[in-house]
């Protein structure tokens, strides 16, 4: 290219070709990562269809968190879902002080897709601003 | 006796920085004092701005001779591996050892906001080339829209080689300059161009990445990018050198070094030299405030560009992008990434933007590195 009269349309030709380049590179990139993320989804789910054909026996339900509170069923609640429920609950007695009675109706989840400890970890990331 | 103690008196006095300083000298002396207080008690990116600052302290000494370009001094022989374009690649190989490709190779359409982001590079080109700057200033100003300080220099270096190499040290603090305000120039341009409903998009949890996926990745962007863009193929070949030593897991002690050890050797090096390029004669000039004013425009246009086409993946995908993480696009790791959570949690508290914006991010760094090949092979 002509470098002492660089006008106009070398200018252009210049970001249309660093624009193509780019773009051309970083699509080629898409499509191949891409297609080994398929790859890869097909080998585990393959592996792990064959290994959890002996299908595991649901662990038994735990028993009731603590026997002060009104006995509530916990079918389908793991141990430690069970234990930081009756953790909160000692909590909030332990603030309020004795001689108050509390029933507990409800429990909800705050948030769905996201654990506490990865939750942690972000705010730890975070933590700057 | 007395007689030869008052001539030699006055013989240092009149050798002295004292006698023989001009006030631009002060004056790059005060610039350099405020640049240390932001770095020391502000702590705008002090590794980087600490050493800078006292190198430009240092080169505008009066009668010290301690310039980048001043031959024989200490810091003109450490300059040489600017010049030479041999810090940039081994600044680049820490941040590899550093660097999580995972949340990429999950979501690889953040490859294509990687590339839009680098918009601002191109447009600050012909934004450059109408102020009247060669081509080759032009593409070296331009590249600090890649938001990536180390390519910034690389590519400079390789550009104004042989010509108008004084540049360096304006483009380089522009651009770790501007790196450290990420925070202040992106949300305005973030909330402007996106409405509340696109902010508060929550996307889909990340897919795990197993460890070949991870493995395999830098090899392919290696023979990719470097067949493509040949020249530059040693800025990502020593990113991708540096993930895969992370990546593989065999080589720990290896990888201590380039993150720790090395990279901190090469930091000191760059950051003194590149701040020892400002000596007040080829700093203090208009050059130097269109250099600041191109690089702003560089990083806005880049921010903006992302975004915009966050906005498009946004209506393709029928709303399950979230368009700030395209804002990560311009490299910043991990600033610019941090700054895509931070306003999308201003919209919502509960939605954790960090981990897709990752995927931009670093997908920003290899396209600003292609970016750079294609300008050197352009241009150089």
């Amino acid at each position: 290219m002509d470098m002492q009269n660089f006008g106009i349309e070398e200018t252009m030709g210049t970001v249309l070709t660093g624009f193509a380049v780019v773009f051309l590179a970083l699509i080629i990139l898409v499509v191949i990562i891409w297609c080994i993320g398929k790859v890869m989804d097909s080998m585990t789910s393959r592996k792990s269809a064959a290994s959890s054909a002996p299908a595991e026996k649901p662990a038994p339900a735990p028993k009731a968190p603590a026997p002060k509170i009104v006995e509530v069923a916990s079918d389908g609640l793991s141990d430690e879902v069970v234990a930081a429920i009756t953790a909160a609950i000692t909590a909030i007695l332990d603030e309020e002080g004795d001689g108050k009675s509390y029933v507990v109706r409800s429990i909800k989840r705050v948030r769905k897709n996201r654990r506490a400890w990865g939750k942690a970890g972000v705010e730890e990331n975070t933590r700057p601003f | 006796m007395l007689d030869i103690f008052t001539g030699s008196v006055r013989d240092l006095w009149m050798e002295s920085g004292f006698m023989n300083f001009d006030w631009r000298q002060i004056a790059m002396i005060v610039v350099a004092c405020l640049l240390l207080y932001l770095a020391i008690v502000r702590q705008f990116e002090p590794l980087l701005l600490l050493p800078i600052s006292f190198g430009m302290l240092l080169a505008n000494l009066p009668l010290a001779g301690l310039g980048s370009y001043e031959e024989g001094g200490l810091l003109y022989y450490l300059y040489q591996g600017v010049k030479m374009g041999i810090y940039p690649p081994l600044i680049f190989l820490g941040i590899g050892t550093m660097t999580d490709f995972g949340p990429l190779i999950a979501n690889p359409q953040s490859f294509l906001l990687g590339a839009a982001a680098q918009g601002g590079i191109f447009f600050t080109f012909i934004g450059a080339i109408l102020l009247g700057f060669t081509p080759q200033e032009s593409g070296s100003i331009a590249i600090i829209g890649g938001a990536d300080g180390p390519t910034a220099i690389y590519t400079a270096g390789k550009l104004l080689a042989g010509g108008n190499e004084q540049m360096i040290g304006s483009i380089a603090v522009a651009a770790y300059s501007y790196m450290a305000l990420v925070p202040l120039i992106q949300p305005p341009i973030m909330k402007a161009l996106t409405t509340k409903k696109e902010r508060s998009v929550v996307m889909e949890q990340l897919r795990p990445v197993s460890r070949t996926e991870k493995v395999v990745f830098p090899i392919i962007v290696t023979l990719l990018v470097s067949f493509l863009v040949p020249s530059a193929a040693s800025l990502v070949g020593m990113l991708m050198l540096g993930n895969l030593m992370r990546e593989s897991g065999v080589v720990d002690r290896l990888v201590k070094t380039a993150q720790n050890e090395l990279m901190n050797i090469i930091t000191i090096f760059l950051g003194v030299t590149v701040g020892a390029t400002t000596t007040y004669d080829v700093f203090l000039t208009w050059g130097t405030i269109k250099i600041v004013i191109l690089g702003l425009a560089a990083f806005c246009l880049g921010t903006a560009c992302g975004v915009l086409f966050g906005k498009l993946m946004y209506i393709f995908t029928g709303g399950k992008v979230n368009p700030l993480i395209g804002s990560a696009g311009v490299s910043a790791v991990p600033m610019a990434a941090r700054v895509s959570q931070k306003v999308g949690a201003e919209t919502d508290p509960t939605n954790f933007l960090l981990m897709h914006a990752m995927g931009p991010n670093v997908a920003g760094v290899i396209g600003s590195a292609v970016a750079a090949g294609v300008l050197i092979s352009i241009l150089g």
